[in-house]
């Protein structure tokens, strides 16, 4: 349904320009949940603010096609492209309360959104309204229907949020990191109340989120990102089970496990991400990678599929594929 | 907002206000008292305040009370349409700059930096001896010449507020660029805009009272309180309650607008007004 191809992002900072999003291609089918996962400054966001056309002034697609239900986005005009977001397209944030705004009732957002997107009148509007917060679990939803967005907590934020996106009836919904200021409990919510209206409503979902372990139960296909490209895209079970690229396998030994008498888990990872204003030459990973060969500085690699199906960037499953790879297996 | 919890001086500052605009709506209505009127008995020279004229009367015998309500009139127009005027322009110009941003809001900035240099009263000043002093050219010049205050304040607000990730929220649900302006950017200047309003109708009565006090405001006959000072300039010694009665009136009502100003500057945080 949504097929990103070869996105390239580029953002302007004073004279030189930082390439936040770097030629990635990934696909959405129908009613299915794609995971984006990443550290921050991977370029997650970007990508999904590339796709709805909503990146900030100084930021570009520069390249790459974003094709949704065959058509190219880049191609609409701006008021196309206007009906696209919302009615087409969800988009979700990380902060809830945030994304709401403050000086009016979380009521009057709601009207306000059925209003421009169904022929309804305002009392309709309304009632559709409190239908949809009930549906999403607020308590008491035509008294709290006139609340202020601060009156809420962070998780029933959330809630509202998903609300005020399913009012619009999108087919597709993009969650940028949905859960990543709220509670654990909370967390599992949110995640659950996406599945339920996710059937209800037959929408697909792209999440995006810098936490695996929230990702991995419920994603159909799972693409990890690093300083703005794909290193390793493929389906959960793979990807956990038989994790290829190193920084995947790194991502998934930094998930805590709730067990007192395991050790904590030793950060494969050396240093921080580095800025995308100065990348790595070759690689990106190379200077945090603990497999580094000295191709690595040289040599972009480009994503290959490998045997378990996943598809990976990384050169030692392309120079010398069989015998590197065994040694890596060796030191985990 | 209750009543209760309302400081005192908001109470004092409001109630006084609403007594100077009953008043300046209601006498002229029902009575057919003529504020250019004399009493015969006070012809010649300025008689103190007595039972019969409570504020005195000046030199020509008219009651200063009288002319005092009449000037309200005056003084309260001026303030509200010149601070319309003020009001309308600086958020135009605000808007524009701050929401379009770039080169746009570079130009407009400088424009009213250099705006700003200009010595706002001389200006004023010279645009009244150059046009016929009337009412409406003070409404008129003051209005057109204090709006950059208002502009930087709008502008300052609208970048600050378009950054916010809830208008991020807003494009993402398919509003128009003008909708989100005018719906979800503009009603965050609200504040700063109706603080700077009450401030701006205190100077604007003030500027008012200054141009007619050197006799390029309101022309005699017509009483505003701005003459009413100047007329009181060569009795100063001999009857003080010419120039008090005035003075007193301008200064309480400029400090109830001030106050008034500060009070909606807490009072319209939704998060205070529970």
């Amino acid at each position: 349904m949504l097929k990103v191809k070869n996105l390239k992002t580029v953002f302007k900072v004073g004279d030189k320009s930082t390439v936040a999003v770097d030629g990635i291609s990934f696909d959405v089918p129908k009613k299915s949940i794609v995971g984006i996962v990443g550290e921050s400054g991977s370029g997650k966001s970007v990508t999904a603010l590339s796709i709805l056309d909503l990146l900030p002034n100084n930021g570009k697609v520069e390249n790459g096609q974003i094709i949704y239900q065959d058509q190219n986005l880049q191609n609409l005009t701006k008021k196309e492209m206007q009906k696209i977001r919302g009615s087409e397209i969800g988009l979700i944030f990380q902060n809830p309360l945030a994304s709401l705004n403050p000086v009016f009732s979380i009521g009057n957002q709601m009207i306000e959104t059925i209003l421009l997107h169904q022929d309804v009148n305002k009392k309709e509007a309304k009632a559709l309204a409190i239908e949809l917060l009930k549906k999403v679990n607020i308590p008491d939803p035509e008294h709290r229907i006139n609340d202020y967005p601060h009156q809420f907590s962070l998780g029933m934020c959330q809630r509202i949020m998903i609300a005020l996106t399913l009012s619009m009836k999108p087919t597709l919904l993009i969650a940028d990191e949905p859960t990543a200021s709220l509670d654990v409990t909370i967390q599992a919510q949110i995640l659950d109340l996406l599945m339920k209206i996710k059937d209800e409503f037959d929408m697909s979902i792209l999440i995006i989120s810098h936490d695996l372990g929230v990702i991995a139960q419920f994603c159909d296909y799972i693409v990890v990102m690093y300083l703005g490209k794909i290193v390793e895209k493929g389906v959960p079970k793979e990807i956990f089970s038989n994790p290829q690229h190193p920084y995947t396998k790194a991502l998934i030994s930094a998930i805590p496990k709730p067990d007192p008498s395991a050790k904590t888990p030793v950060s494969l990872l050396r240093g921080d991400v580095p800025s995308t204003m100065n990348v790595p030459k070759g690689c990106h990973f190379h200077p945090r990678c603990p497999n580094v060969m000295p191709e690595c500085s040289a040599l972009i690699p480009t994503l290959e599929k490998v045997k378990n199906g996943s598809e990976v960037a990384c050169l030692l499953y392309q120079i010398y594929p069989s015998e590197v790879v065994s040694n890596a297996k060796a030191d985990d | 907002m209750k009543l209760a919890k309302m400081s005192w001086s908001f109470k004092l500052s409001a109630g006084f206000l609403a007594l100077i605009i009953i008043l300046a709506i209601i006498i002229p209505m029902f009575s057919n008292l003529d504020p250019n009127g004399f009493d015969p008995n006070c012809i010649g020279e300025p008689a103190a305040p007595s039972i019969r004229h409570i504020f005195g009367t000046d030199d020509l015998g008219r009651d200063i009370l009288l002319r005092l309500i009449y000037g309200a009139r005056v003084s309260l127009t001026v303030g509200l349409v010149s601070v319309g005027i003020m009001i309308f322009v600086g958020i135009f110009v605000g808007t524009i700059a701050g929401y379009l941003g770039g080169w746009v809001d570079e130009l407009i900035m400088r424009f009213v930096d250099v705006f700003m240099a200009i010595p706002t009263i001389f200006l004023i000043l010279t645009i009244q001896i150059l046009l016929k002093p009337s009412i409406y050219n003070v409404m008129f010049v003051i209005g057109l010449t204090s709006w950059t205050g208002v502009s930087r304040l709008v502008r300052a607000e609208i970048l600050s507020i378009k950054e916010r990730p809830f208008i991020t929220a807003a494009y993402a649900r398919g509003i128009s660029h003008l909708r989100v302006l005018i719906k979800h950017i503009l009603p965050h200047a609200l504040n700063p805009i109706i603080v700077a309003s009450m401030l701006g109708m205190g100077t604007a009565i003030l500027t008012e009272s200054v141009l007619s006090y050197l006799g390029l405001g309101i022309q005699p006959p017509h009483a505003s309180w701005g003459n009413m000072l100047e007329n009181s300039l060569s009795f100063m010694i001999d009857a003080p309650w010419m120039a008090i009665a005035p003075g007193v009136l301008i200064s309480l009502t400029v400090l109830s607008l001030n106050f008034l100003g500060d009070f909606l500057r807490s009072g319209l945080n939704p998060r205070e007004s529970k």
